[in-house]
């Protein structure tokens, strides 16, 4: 089985603060220039947002005026967690999951990341329920196959 | 970057419903191209072709049994782009801490 990804960084920051910057400062820390769709036509994106609540999308906007989702919220709990199921793409209902804990330490604000759901088993799991027309056939097939590369995906 | 062409293989395998399903199918365990192909709409011979573009992205292990193969889900299929995004989350919780500390500079500067 595919191990899950685990990242720890410490930050010099209350964990309102952190939670804050991972999230409503999303643009203003992620490296878009290597880690977007954009970033596939050598461009940047004007920007990429996370809408505040459970449910909300992950939005990058491309200067073509298209925009890819990236993920939905799927836990909301500002200065502590948020859980994303993480994938490229429209409609797509989920695919793999990524949880970021943020934890108070001495000198600050532990960030905990947690990617799940490699296996076959998760990213074959959507085609199961939702017939053929999910984000994957989108962005895989379309996206994708016409030169565009995914460089945040699964 | 060093998996860019196993995630190319990785994703066109994936890009196709058919091939999809086959993977779903062989979630239950190892099976020859008759079995498989009796659950999907699509000819043996296609089914066949599917199989090869999976084989090759590394999807699947293929295991001879007397005159037949037997087709199961390789467990080590989505290595290559879970390594990718490992990066991607190294080099995102770089950034991000990068961030932190800067802003933290700020609000020194600014009290």
């Amino acid at each position: 089985m595919t191990p899950d990804i685990r990242k720890t960084v410490d930050v010099p920051l209350t964990p309102a603060q952190t939670f804050d910057l991972f999230t409503a400062k999303l643009d203003t820390w992620w490296p878009s220039a290597t880690h977007s769709i954009s970033a596939a036509n050598d461009d940047t994106p004007i920007s990429v947002k996370i809408e505040p609540r459970k449910g909300g999308k992950i939005t990058e906007k491309l200067r073509d005026g298209t925009s890819a989702t990236w993920g939905t919220v799927t836990h909301w709990a500002p200065g502590n967690r948020i859980d994303i199921n993480w994938y490229v793409g429209r409609d797509a209902d989920a695919a793999t999951q990524v949880t970021v804990m943020f934890t108070p330490i001495d000198t600050g604000t532990r960030v905990d990341l947690t990617h799940t759901g490699f296996d076959a088993h998760g990213v074959t799991a959507m085609a199961s329920h939702d017939g053929y027309n999910t984000g994957w056939d989108h962005v895989l097939g379309q996206c994708f196959l016409a030169k565009c590369r995914i460089y945040i995906t699964a | 970057m060093a998996y860019t062409h196993a995630i190319d293989e990785t994703l066109i395998a994936l890009a196709d419903p058919t091939r999809r399903a086959i993977l779903q199918r062989l979630r239950v365990g190892a099976m020859p191209v008759g079995v498989l192909a009796e659950g999907l709409p699509v000819s043996r011979p296609a089914v066949s072709q599917h199989l090869r573009i999976l084989s090759n992205a590394g999807l699947l292990i293929v295991t001879p049994q007397g005159n037949r193969r037997l087709y199961g889900l390789a467990p080590t299929g989505m290595n290559g782009l879970r390594a990718y995004l490992d990066d991607l989350w190294g080099d995102a919780l770089e950034a991000f801490a990068q961030a932190a500390h800067d802003l933290l500079k700020d609000d020194t500067h600014d009290t």
